[in-house]
């Protein structure tokens, strides 16, 4: 089963990326933030992708990139960065960049790309 | 013992005396010539003996008071022009004139008189008195003239104030502060300073060092002086000899002037302050801005998806069930416009903080090496659907390039839907060149076209080349991307023919 982890504070947002991806047949772990999503890591089987919004409290997702680059086997799995600020994300190390408001079509192909 | 034996005879005493003796009797002739007379008169005694005075050694003006003198005298036996000395002129013997000294003394004889003038050249004397007279009006004019208060005082009192004092203190007259006790013009608050001061010369004797002090003028007002003083001997008494100069107006000066830096430096604060004040608040509302645009953002995101899982749901749903397509038909263009309203205000809210970002200089370009021809056909594929956009040529068909990716498929995609907006549904034309250094791409429509005196403004903020009404938007579009394409380092221009269309061209440089 194909599992994409999803790790964004806007509860809306989340749920609907969510509901999107398993209307497609895909499995969803999801995180309100980036610290939330490093348990999930530690605890549950690696997913094929992570989607990861970049503002969020506690732990942000600058900061969740970085501690995965700490850990050898975290750091293999692809990121797909989807945030408001395009600008700011080129600093974290992730395969693309979405922008948001996001467009599902996109995203949709991403993620295709990524876990078949 | 005999009187006249024990005295030189009178006649020794008078023949030999230091100065001109002058025997004349009742007629004014002379009697009496001694060595003295005829030294002072240049009249030989032989010569003279038996002349009267009045036409002799008596210039002619004298004479007719000379004559009404003697008979004066000789009516009344007395007068008030003897025994004491009276400044005269008379006549020498070669005609010149000079002035004298004499003292007449009448001397009974027998029922008449002789008369005794005693007489002195008094000439030198005068001239000493004239050098004198005009060495003091020489110091008198430059004591008046000179631009320094000269004051004389005994510690106590003022003995002298030249002309320059008076003018200094706003007095009339000198007699006004002659006198005058000199603590009484000095300000208050200096009095103690210049009493100590004054102790200390009178004991030492030495000068006083420039000092400014403080006086009080007759209208009450303060003038500043620099003052120098020094001991001397002022009529046989020491005294002070003091120096002023007013330095009121320059000390004014230096206060207004101190007072104007002051200003100006408070002033100078005072902007600082304000320029750190707008800063903060063009940061507070760079922030504000930039905040409201994610926040605007996180709503949109959230209709956004739900619609496109409404529209893929939809979109997977068999039209075969009649009930099913009924809905589908009447709930579709519903879905469809709430798509497209999305996608508005998501550019709307996109093209603001663009308009924002360029505003606080934050426009910024990250270039990565590129296909420009790629990019084009990406944005052809993304944003013009159907038929009606097409790349027509691309040469080479593929243009290498350091370009930021994604702001350029801003640009094309601004381009693009501007033609199709006001392209009239006719065919939009794509180019694509890559020359040397520059690369450019052309997008051609056959719509409305712009007119001359719009096709500047259009680049501008908030401008638009075609009629509010007709075509609504508020023209940020093609604002963000002159602004994209200057930030390469690129140009953006139009060619346009109103009713016959327009060709938009974008240069690029290709290098970094």
């Amino acid at each position: 089963m194909k599992t994409v982890l999803i790790i964004e504070d806007d509860t809306p947002i989340r749920e609907a990326l969510s509901q999107a991806l398993e209307l497609e047949g895909y499995s969803v772990y999801s995180a309100s933030n980036g610290k939330e999503g490093l348990e999930i890591l530690r605890l549950l089987p690696a997913p094929c992708l992570i989607l990861l919004d970049l503002m969020m409290p506690i732990m942000n997702g600058w900061e969740f990139a970085d501690a995965v680059q700490q850990d050898n086997i975290l750091m293999t799995i692809p990121i797909v960065v989807v945030t408001a600020y395009a600008e700011t994300a080129k600093s974290v190390k992730s395969k693309e960049v979405i922008k948001k408001p996001v467009n599902l079509d996109r995203l949709m192909d991403c993620v295709k790309r990524y876990c078949g | 013992m005999n009187k006249t034996q024990m005295a030189p005879s009178v006649e020794i005493v008078i023949e030999n005396a230091p100065y001109a003796v002058v025997g004349i009797d009742a007629e004014g002739r002379v009697v009496e010539w001694n060595k003295q007379a005829e030294v002072v008169f240049g009249w030989p005694r032989n010569e003279i003996i038996g002349k009267r005075i009045s036409e002799t050694i008596m210039p002619a003006r004298f004479r007719e008071e000379y004559h009404h003198r003697m008979q004066e005298f000789l009516n009344k036996r007395t007068s008030t022009y003897l025994n004491r000395p009276m400044e005269l002129v008379a006549l020498h013997h070669d005609g010149s004139e000079f002035p004298i000294d004499l003292t007449v003394v009448s001397v009974p004889v027998n029922n008449t008189f002789l008369f005794y003038v005693f007489i002195r050249d008094i000439r030198n004397e005068k001239q000493a008195e004239a050098l004198l007279r005009s060495s003091e009006v020489r110091l008198k004019s430059i004591l008046a003239n000179l631009p320094v208060a000269v004051t004389v005082h005994n510690g106590k009192n003022f003995l002298y104030v030249n002309d320059e004092t008076v003018r200094i203190l706003g007095y009339s007259t000198a007699q006004e502060i002659i006198g005058k006790e000199v603590l009484s013009i000095v300000h208050p608050s200096d009095r103690d300073a210049v009493i100590q001061r004054m102790k200390t010369a009178q004991k030492t004797g030495q000068p006083r060092p420039l000092r400014e002090e403080k006086f009080l003028r007759k209208d009450g007002g303060v003038v500043i002086a620099e003052i120098y003083s020094v001991c001397i001997e002022f009529d046989g008494v020491p005294c002070i000899l003091a120096f002023g100069r007013d330095i009121t107006h320059k000390k004014n000066a230096e206060q207004e002037k101190e007072a104007m830096m002051r200003k100006e430096q408070e002033a100078y604060t005072e902007n600082v302050r304000m320029l750190a004040q707008t800063r903060d608040a063009v940061d507070l509302r760079d922030e504000f801005i930039s905040v409201a645009a994610h926040e605007l953002r996180t709503p949109l995101t959230s209709i956004g998806l739900q619609i496109q899982i409404l529209r893929r749901q939809l979109d997977k749903q068999k039209p075969s069930q009649t009930e099913s397509e009924k809905l589908l038909n009447t709930i579709t263009p519903t879905i469809n416009q709430f798509d497209i309203q999305v996608e508005r205000l998501t550019k709307l809210v996109n093209d603001l903080m663009d308009v924002w970002r360029i505003q606080a200089g934050q426009l910024v370009v990250h270039r990565e090496m590129c296909d420009l021809v790629d990019l084009v056909r990406s944005a052809i594929s993304r944003y013009c659907p159907g038929q009606q956009c097409r790349l027509i040529k691309a040469m080479p068909d593929k243009i290498l390039g350091f370009w930021d990716s994604t702001r350029l498929e801003q640009v094309i995609a601004n381009l693009l839907s501007n033609a199709e907006k006001y392209g009239e549904g006719k065919p939009i034309e794509v180019t694509v060149l890559g020359e040397d250094a520059t690369a450019s791409v052309q997008i051609r429509d056959q719509g409305v076209g712009i007119a001359a005196e719009d096709r500047r403004r259009i680049f501008d903020r908030y401008q638009r080349g075609a009629s509010f009404r007709s075509f609504g938007g508020i023209g940020l579009g093609l604002y963000i991307s002159k602004q994209i394409v200057d930030a390469h380092g690129g140009k953006i221009s139009v060619k346009s023919q109103l009713g016959f269309g327009s060709t938009f061209s974008v240069e690029l440089p290709i290098g970094r």
